[in-house]
């Protein structure tokens, strides 16, 4: 029980540096406690919008991005065991109430749907529909959520203009959705329109995205699944909502694992930070752990003691980070949002925060595990205390003497044997690629003192040459107690390691991005459907060729139409194009196959192309066959060669636009590649098209330069959030080295005592201490770039090849990596003022206390 | 003793011949009372049985709140009953006209149909699945559209009745088990001078939900004609009124109009 107080009055005494270590908790804690939360929010967004959406159906159609023709409802319609099937489109597109995000557009038939997603239509005197024939004989009809009319006064009667295929149009409200369970999906911001005017305001010719169907009574999903598989044939899938989440979510795991990963990283900093903190506050109560010793306290009473301090600053700091975890979820959520919208054409609206107590658990279990492995060492240390030195004053225990060979060695060969393995089983399975990332922590970790001591060494000479006597104490403090300093430039070290790592991972994708592009996506000229590049909510007719090709000034026009193809269960990028314009202007980056036969042998026939990661990931490779489920059937492709693609992180195929209109029956366009006479100024003709085919047509017009401006604002977003992950893991570095010099100038009482009293003035107690903080900045910014270098190649060479089957080349962030430098050098410094003044006010009676 | 034993049997006995005739008298008035039934709407058929017809036709959806919704059409029909075809065409308001609803019907089963959109130049196909739903808001299903044969439903007479100073039977037809419905019986009242009905009333589960009226009666090239309808639906306090006008049978229509590409035609 007396324990117990002693803590207390530590807590007391001592209220801001423990604030300040449990705030390393709580920023950790959040920051994995909201990445995993809005990630599990999108996820369940996704599934309730799924789920509502599909109302009772018990299987629903498919056919990729490419959509059903018409004439295949009547065989759903007709096969044994169907009651209803019901045809839906679904378009995500902007409203004029822009604060109001996306609308979820579902063209429904009128005639059968009610019935199925079982919502009621209602209007102003409640009745089912203003006028059920006034509202399909008018394209322009549509029904809002009561909720979403309620939150933006929109009356029946009222027009709302909505995005369309046709540009911006005015939709007269005709009807209101009553409160229930369609009209919560897509956080309420759901309307319903006629499903044959929606094929015409959205594009879809005469094709459904989906039909949903409900079973008669008896009738098994599992049985009616294969009827429907037997009468359709392969090119359509049927499957169970839910089913379908998981192929959505499969679209978008890399995104997600790559958030988590990140999310870690905060964590494994308040790891250090907590480490760092318990190790200042067994230093400073020396004293105090000597006395209780003296008094009859056990070695494992004191371990306890301290154990006990961080399983109640990892609860305090694990609880309160779950808290400020959830109001920082709703932020991270809107930008997932929309990263998922631009990045994968996945549009989800998640409105609320949704968590699980099981998450909330484990949440504050790792933000507590980490406080007990951080405060672990330290305890023990503690633990070691000798009383007869602690109480004697003058004498000084080094509690956690800082070299340690048998840990170099051991960093060494975990380093070793993570860099072997990157190298030599880049392709490994997931859970092997886990392990390597830790083996590749820990080696670091271990190396951290050793390293650290030996920079610090290194830096003694220059620093007193440059900086006179306070430069060489500062290099002292950290060569005499290389673990007091140990744990901040580990942490700091972390931190800008994955800085460094994220920046150079996001240089070599833009790089070879940019060298793809401009080999391969060369056009003068995109003429796209949608301001968002991987949206295809809009699409092109094929006869729009003709009218931009007689735009003067346009020399050629390639048609290109891009979508998911689902093959093994995951969704592949399906490309075409005219081969034999393309090869015109541009050529594939083979990685295998003959360049001089290529063209002939994509042209017209049943040949594709593949990217290098989709021949990695289903090993496929020049030669072989690929069978892919067209609507008409399965095809069997030959694969003429493998390019560098970096279309999509599933892989690529491509073949000719006449191979795919032939077996996919789709002749829609997505984006038209424009190539331009010489010399013609690329905005006039941009200024001809828009003025020629704007008013009849939503078209955006995008010159070569905006397309790559695009294209890498997509790269810079996609890697935005860890980013911001990696601020904050910086933020709790700072605080790490806050806490480091306080215990510095704790440690060294005596030192700065006599150093004032021979002579030592303020300005220079200060400059120590302040030197002291470059140092350390210094020597975890030199690792953490070093080892950021490392960790991009690791992330590059393992990482990607195993997520995505790139084999990204490596291009170093040469300027993030200079960058660094100055700026944590001013961080430093800043972080030290206080600690420093500190310093200057010590009283000298206490100073020399000890003398 | 013997006496009592007796009688005993002979009560026995006798009870029995009263049960055996009493069934047998049941059975032949159930058979007489099924046949005469569907002689009554044989006649029904007979009277309303034209080659064609023609009319202008306005209805009124009065929903419970008072709000009413109005629409003009024309009709064209070729054939009878089960070998109809009925091409509806909306001429007002402004907004709907154009708007073409094509039924082709059949001798058994469902009928297809077609309602053409002429705003985005598209007819779409109503589904057998989707005939209970109501047609274009008014109190009538898509299925209330189809001319049925009379051979769809079995028919039973269940009384003679007086209804508003006229004699008619109360039949109760009953839609045969591999005819496909929304309903699951519905109570004709038959005119014994016109042998035209009056009252209709529908049910599903044994419910009653709808219930229409055949008004304004009028000898039209010798047939019976109610020249007014009104369909209530018992469960949303609604009705629809539907008014006709120029009604003209057997005028000679030409059978290309009861086509797809005549629907998709914009007149």
């Amino acid at each position: 029980m007396g324990l117990w107080l002693i803590s207390f009055r530590n807590f007391r005494i001592n209220w801001l540096k423990n604030l300040l270590t449990t705030f390393g908790i709580v920023l950790g804690v959040a920051v994995f406690f909201a990445m995993r939360t809005a990630n599990l929010s999108l996820r369940e967004g996704f599934r309730n919008t799924l789920d509502r959406v599909a109302g009772k159906a018990q299987l629903q159609v498919t056919a990729g991005e490419v959509g059903l023709p018409e004439e295949l409802l009547e065989k759903v319609q007709r096969v044994e065991g169907v009651d209803m099937a019901v045809p839906v489109i679904e378009a995500v597109v902007q409203t004029e109430i822009r604060e109001e995000g996306n609308l979820l557009i579902l063209g429904v038939d009128f005639t059968g749907d009610t019935r199925l997603r079982g919502y009621q239509l209602e209007d102003q005197s409640n009745a089912e529909i203003d006028d059920p024939l006034l509202f399909l004989a008018q394209p322009d009809s549509i029904c809002l959520t009561h909720e979403f009319a309620l939150r933006n006064h929109i009356q029946v009667g009222d027009a709302i203009t909505v995005e369309t295929a046709l540009g911006p149009r005015r939709f007269a409200v005709r009807g209101l959705i009553a409160p229930g369970d369609l009209a919560t999906a897509f956080g309420g911001n759901v309307a319903v329109m006629d499903i044959y005017a929606a094929q015409y305001m959205f594009s879809r010719g005469r094709h459904f995205d989906r039909i949903d169907i409900t079973l008669q009574p008896g009738i098994a999903i599992d049985s009616a699944r294969s009827a429907l598989r037997r009468q359709l044939g392969v090119g359509f899938k049927v499957d169970t909502p839910d089913q379908r989440g998981k192929q959505m979510e499969n679209l978008t795991s890399g995104f997600s694992i790559g958030l988590f990963l990140s999310s870690l990283i905060a964590l494994l900093v308040g790891v250090f930070l907590i480490f760092n903190s318990f190790a200042v506050s067994v230093t400073r109560r020396r004293k105090d752990i000597g006395i209780l010793r003296a008094l009859g306290a056990t070695r494992r009473q004191i371990e306890w003691l301290f154990i006990a301090e961080a399983l109640f600053m990892g609860t305090a700091g694990s609880c309160a980070g779950v808290a400020i975890g959830w109001y920082a979820a709703r932020g991270v959520i809107s930008f997932m949002d929309r990263v998922v919208r631009e990045s994968y054409n996945v549009s989800v609206k998640t409105v609320t925060v949704q968590t699980s107590l099981a998450f909330i658990v484990l949440a504050v279990a790792l933000g507590i595990s980490a406080s007990l492995i951080g405060a672990l060492i330290p305890a023990r240390a503690a633990a070691r205390v000798d009383p007869v030195l602690a109480l004697q004053k003058g004498k000084f225990q080094m509690l956690m003497a800082g070299e340690s060979r048998r840990r170099r060695l051991i960093g060494g060969t975990l380093l070793v044997a993570a860099l072997a393995f990157s190298f030599f089983a880049p392709g490994a399975g997931l859970t092997a690629q886990y392990a390597n990332f830790i083996l590749v922590f820990v080696g670091l970790a271990l190396l951290v003192p050793s390293i650290a001591h030996g920079l610090a060494r290194l830096l003694r000479h220059p620093w007193q040459r440059f900086f006179g006597v306070e430069g060489a104490l500062a290099c002292d403090s950290l060569i005499q107690a290389p673990r007091r300093t140990s744990s901040t430039v580990g942490a700091l070290m972390f931190s800008l390691a994955f800085t460094v790592s994220n920046s150079t991972l996001t240089v070599s994708i833009k790089q070879s991005f940019l060298n793809w592009m401009k080999q391969t996506i060369n056009a003068d000229m995109f003429v796209t459907s949608t301001e968002n590049l991987a949206s295809r909510v809009f699409h092109f007719p094929p006869a729009m060729a003709a009218d931009l090709a007689a735009v003067p000034g346009v020399r050629q026009v390639d048609s290109v139409r891009i979508l998911n193809h689902d093959y093994r269960g995951n969704p592949v990028l399906l490309f075409s194009i005219e081969m034999s314009h393309f090869f015109r202007r541009a050529s594939f980056i083979l990685k295998e196959g003959n360049a001089g036969t290529i063209e002939r042998a994509l042209t017209g026939s049943d040949a594709v192309i593949v990217s290098d990661n989709f021949s990695y990931l289903y090993n496929i490779h020049s030669g072989d066959t690929l069978e892919l489920a067209t609507p008409t059937g399965l095809v069997r492709f030959r694969v003429a060669a493998v390019m560098e693609d970096y279309g999509s992180d599933k892989g690529t195929v491509a073949m000719d636009r006449q191979t795919y209109v032939r077996h996919w029956k789709d002749d829609l366009v997505d984006t038209f590649d424009l190539m331009l006479e010489p010399g013609v100024s690329a905005e006039n003709v941009k200024r001809l098209i828009l003025s020629r085919l704007g008013l009849q047509k939503r078209l955006f017009v995008l010159t070569n330069e905006d397309f790559r401006a695009k294209i890498i604002a997509i790269i810079d977003q996609f890697f935005a959030l860890s980013y911001v992950q990696i601020i904050v893991a910086m933020a709790v570095a700072i605080l790490g080295i806050i806490n480091t010099l306080f215990i510095s100038i704790s440690d060294r009482r005596r030192d700065i005592g006599i150093f004032k009293v021979v002579g030592g003035l303020q300005r220079q107690v200060r400059k120590m201490i302040l030197l002291e903080a470059c140092c350390i900045s210094l020597i975890a910014t030199l690792l953490g770039v070093v080892s950021g270098a490392y960790l991009a190649y690791f992330t590059n060479r393992t990482i990607g090849l195993t997520f995505s089957g790139w084999w990204i080349p490596y291009t170093f962030a040469w300027s993030t990596a200079l960058l660094i430098f100055p700026i944590m050098v001013a961080v430093g410094v800043l972080s030290a003022w206080y600690p420093a003044n500190t310093a200057v006010k010590l009283p000298l009676v206490d100073a020399l206390g000890y003398e | 003793m013997n006496k009592t034993l007796f009688t005993t049997k002979t009560q026995r006995a006798a009870r029995v011949f009263v049960i055996f005739v009493s069934l047998w008298f049941i059975l032949c008035f159930a058979h007489v009372n099924a046949a005469s039934a569907l002689e009554m709407m044989q006649k029904v058929d007979q009277q309303a049985r034209s080659h064609s017809e023609q009319h202008l036709g306005s209805l009124e959806v009065h929903d419970k709140g008072g709000k009413v919704l109005k629409k003009a059409w024309q009709s064209w029909r070729t054939g009878f009953g089960g070998n109809s075809k009925i091409i509806v065409r909306f001429t007002a308001p402004a907004e709907v006209r154009g708007v073409g609803l094509l039924i082709i019907n059949h001798t058994r089963g469902s009928s297809d149909q077609w309602l053409y959109t002429p705003s985005i130049q598209r007819e779409r196909r109503i589904a057998p699945q989707d005939r209970s739903v109501r047609f274009l808001g008014t109190d009538f299903s898509y299925e209330d559209m189809e001319q049925r044969d009379i051979n769809d439903s079995e028919y039973e007479l269940l009384a003679e009745e007086t209804l508003t100073g006229s004699s008619v039977y109360k039949i109760k037809a009953t839609p045969k088990k591999d005819v496909r419905s929304q309903y699951s019986f519905l109570f004709l009242w038959v005119d014994k001078n016109t042998w035209v009905i009056p009252v209709t009333e529908f049910y599903t589960d044994g419910k009653l939900i709808k219930k229409l009226f055949a008004r304004s009666v009028e000898k039209i090239q010798n047939i019976w004609t109610p020249q007014e309808f009104e369909m209530q639906d018992v469960r949303r306090s609604s009705r629809t009124i539907i008014r006709l006008s120029g009604v003209q049978y057997n005028q000679p229509v030409s059978d290309d109009i009861f086509t797809l590409r005549s629907l998709r035609s914009n007149p």
